[in-house]
């Protein structure tokens, strides 16, 4: 497919970030054509050095989170630490329509002067504030964002989300962010700072969980996998496993009592609203449960969705890659790399009707380090040579 | 109209047929860099976010238009009732696709086509439409027909089970999270089509669907399992390498602070800031590797520690000293958070029936053409006749007929 049919063809962006989210906002904007270059200091991005690793050995090339992260990017070595290293980063900047970044250090300190380029920075709490500067992993940022008090149960301590869903939401918000600015400077001609903060992404998750403090003075707090205000929308066990049931309009509450065969419920003014069902959620339980484990998943899900009641399996990893709804519309893709040899990755989360999402695997360090400085910076390869040399590259 | 002259998406018109939280989130987006969202309802059955997180005993007449919920996502937008069954509804409908720049609907995947509005209908008035449906499992496939809502979609995407403690249940976010991050990408795909619109000159129709999105944000999970043949599972709080890693409890009632030791050297620091600067010397607890393989034990001695601090003092020094932490924030310390304060996080908007709130401002922050709050959520059709007389040309008296007949209305029905 030719790029030129993606709506980023054309738009040069240098990622000069780590870890997650700045990376997953690069990777977003790769896959819709964008040309990508990720800056990388000599020793490789953070996540080059996580496990996983690749047959577990730990290996620059090997780290699982930065083969996903960084599809369809290329490579380039460079110390900012140095004049050398901060005078390249200058010159690859003046060819760039948008920097990514995670940092606001020196080597982005000129950033908001360039007329036409966009600098979108994502770091956990912004640019500026009284905890600008604070450290912060993945956990400390669902504590502060507010998603950790809503997940858990309510005898044992709050928990995070799987995996990294604060990095990923605010690279998300970050792609986002970055297509309007590309929209303004259609108009106006002109780039500008884009200022993502972790912390303010995850609030655009939470929902009404504010709105019910401040509407409703409800401090909202962890209630296992149910809904605070209606039921049964919760994570139900069955023979063999775990659904996920939304039962929550009012026509499929009714199928569901019919459903399970106890239309009694639908009389049972304890149980009349979504409100009602949910202070009620474990009387109503005792009388839902036993049909859902008497069934398997399987069929639950079948009779369910029969019946217009949404209802989903608890997918495992594994599930998830036999997936035959994935497996059709052709969500997962084979990319071969030196250290994987040919691995599933999931796809693009939509596909563009005019060409194919660009997915290329994710780049070895530097290896692109000739191309660029010498196509884009015309640095020949002796002078190229002597920048390895000393480091800078 | 009160549309900031210089908004980003001045000009943009977006004919809103989205209800709940997915679409109508993208739709936000859209309406605070001044695109002119028209959100289409119909007096029978209006958005059901206009019914949610009222309190259980609202009373007062027109609940419909004083949810907290539908004023946060509903700003900016002007409100226009249409029933699309009806001949004249449908043709207004079409009419205003003539002049609109986008479409964006999350019904279930048949109605369109039902309405007679799919989108080779659309197109053929108005090539330069663009079309987003928000299908829960895409346009083909067994399952292309269920119906998804976002709270099932989240075990459904495989979340739930990297989610929860590990001795028991699967446990998702207390909202449903796959929601929002289904809002958030069709307004990247509104945005990617306006873009490649300007080269083209011609619209398209993009299917974003519920489900692929989470799936996408468990990536080295999935590539655990494909490279490696490793299945991970939940695993509460912990870290694959660094110990302690959790939430313990602090001072007073449900409070909590969570914190992650990444280094020998933020261990050593953590134990001086608790007092208990012995713990160092501890053979169990030297290296990071063995703080990790009896995480269990060194969670009880941090817990034992933690209970004596407040949480939010207690952060605030480990951050000081380099070592992450932060307070496990309710809804409430949210509007208390001092740098969300500082940040302006929250815009305070007014509404004569729903009240003065303060509201998460939006958190794409372009600093030099920042988002404008030009007006609260729309009541019921608050819009129809200055909508159908601005946009189509049609008389008060054919308004008023409009109305007469049900086609248009302002009250629930």
């Amino acid at each position: 497919m030719p790029e030129n049919d993606l709506p980023l063809a054309g738009i040069q962006v240098l990622e000069l970030a780590q870890g997650v989210a700045a990376p997953f906002c690069g990777k977003l904007l790769a896959e819709f054509g964008a040309q990508l270059i990720k800056v990388e200091p000599p020793t490789g991005d953070l996540t080059r050095h996580q496990p996983p690793f690749a047959a577990d050995h730990p290996d620059l090339e090997g780290s699982l989170v930065y083969l996903y992260l960084n599809t369809a990017k290329r490579s380039v070595t460079l110390d900012l630490d140095c004049g050398a290293g901060l005078r390249l980063w200058e010159a690859l900047k003046q060819q760039a329509d948008v920097v990514i970044s995670d940092q606001w250090g020196p080597a982005s300190a000129t950033a908001s002067r360039a007329d036409h380029m966009i600098y979108t920075s994502i770091r956990p709490f912004g640019l500026h504030g009284p905890h600008a500067d604070w450290p912060y992993t993945e956990l400390t940022m669902q504590a502060m964002g507010g998603v950790m008090s809503i997940v858990g149960e309510p005898d044992r301590p709050p928990l995070k989300l799987g995996g990294e869903q604060a990095a990923y939401v605010a690279g998300l918000n970050a792609a986002v962010a970055t297509l309007l600015a590309l929209e303004a400077r259609e108009r106006t001609g002109r780039g500008q700072v884009v200022d993502i903060s972790m912390q303010e992404s995850l609030l655009t998750i939470l929902g009404n969980i504010p709105i019910l403090y401040s509407h409703l003075a409800t401090v909202a707090r962890r209630i296992g996998s149910r809904h605070h205000r209606t039921h049964p929308t919760a994570i139900f066990p069955c023979r063999d496993g775990y659904i996920g049931i939304a039962a929550q309009t009012p026509q499929q509450w009714e199928a569901l009592c019919l459903l399970v065969d106890q239309p009694e419920l639908l009389v049972d003014t304890r149980f009349s609203t979504g409100i009602e069902r949910a202070a009620r959620a474990d009387e109503l339980d005792a009388v839902l449960l036993p049909w859902f484990l008497a069934r398997t998943r399987q069929e639950v899900m079948l009779a369910c969705q029969g019946r217009r009641i949404p209802v989903g399996l608890n997918c495992t990893v594994p599930e998830l890659l036999n997936d035959p709804q994935y497996a059709a519309s052709g969500f997962f893709r084979d990319l071969d790399h030196p250290r994987t040899g040919l691995a599933r990755h999931p796809g693009a989360a939509f596909h563009w009707p005019s060409a194919a999402e660009i997915c290329g695997r994710a780049p070895l360090l530097g290896e692109h380090n000739m191309q660029i400085y010498a196509g884009w910076l015309g640095i020949s390869p002796h002078e190229q040579a002597r920048l390895r040399s000393q480091g800078v590259l | 109209m009160s549309q900031s002259p210089d908004a980003i998406l001045d000009g943009v018109r977006v004919l809103d047929l989205t209800h709940a939280w997915a679409g109508p989130l993208a739709t936000q987006l859209l309406a605070d860099y001044g695109a002119e969202v028209i959100k289409i309802e119909t007096c029978e059955r209006p958005d059901m976010l206009r019914f949610s997180t009222l309190a259980v005993d609202e009373t007062r007449p027109e609940a419909y238009n004083r949810g907290g919920w539908f004023q946060y996502l509903g700003r900016n937008k002007l409100g226009l009732t249409l029933d699309l069954k009806h001949p004249q509804g449908h043709e207004l409908f079409t009419r205003l696709a003539a002049q609109s720049d986008v479409v964006i609907e999350n019904f279930s995947a048949r109605v369109m086509s039902r309405l007679g509005l799919d989108y080779a209908v659309l197109q053929a008035v108005n090539p330069r439409l663009i079309m987003i449906s928000m299908p829960g499992y895409g346009s083909v496939g067994p399952y292309k027909d269920f119906v998804a809502f976002g709270e099932m979609i989240e075990p459904f995407a495989g979340l739930s089970e990297l989610t929860g403690y590990p001795d028991r249940a699967p446990l998702r976010l207390a909202v449903a999270y796959p929601d929002p991050v289904a809002g958030l990408h069709a307004a990247l795909a509104t945005l990617l089509a306006l873009r490649q619109r300007r080269h083209t000159g011609v619209g398209q129709h993009i299917h974003v669907p519920h489900r692929e999105p989470i799936t996408r944000m468990l990536g080295e999970a999935i590539l655990d399992y494909t490279v490696n043949g490793r299945t991970q599972r939940r695993i509460g709080n912990r870290h694959r390498a660094w110990a302690p890693h959790g939430c313990y409890p602090c001072r007073g009632q449900e409070r909590w602070i969570a914190l992650a030791v990444r280094s020998d050297a933020e261990w050593t620091a953590l134990c001086e800031i608790l007092g208990e600067p012995a713990w160092v010397q501890e053979p169990g607890f030297t290296t990071s590797f063995k703080r990790w393989k009896h995480a269990e034990r060194l969670d009880q001695y941090v817990a034992e520690a933690t209970q004596l601090w407040e949480a939010s003092a207690l952060a605030e020094r480990l951050c000081a000293a380099g070592i992450p932490a932060g307070a496990v924030q309710t809804n409430q310390d949210l509007f208390c958070d001092v740098h969300l304060q500082a940040r302006q996080a929250f815009w305070v908007m007014a509404h004569r029936l729903a009240g003065t709130y303060p509201y998460p401002a939006p958190s794409t922050r372009l600093v030099g053409t920042p988002p404008r709050l030009d007006r609260p959520a729309p009541n019921l059709g608050e819009h129809n006749k200055d909508l159908l007389t601005r946009l189509l040309g049609l008389s008060s008296a054919a308004v008023e007929a409009l109305e007469a007949q049900g086609v248009i209305g302002t009250v629930l029905r």
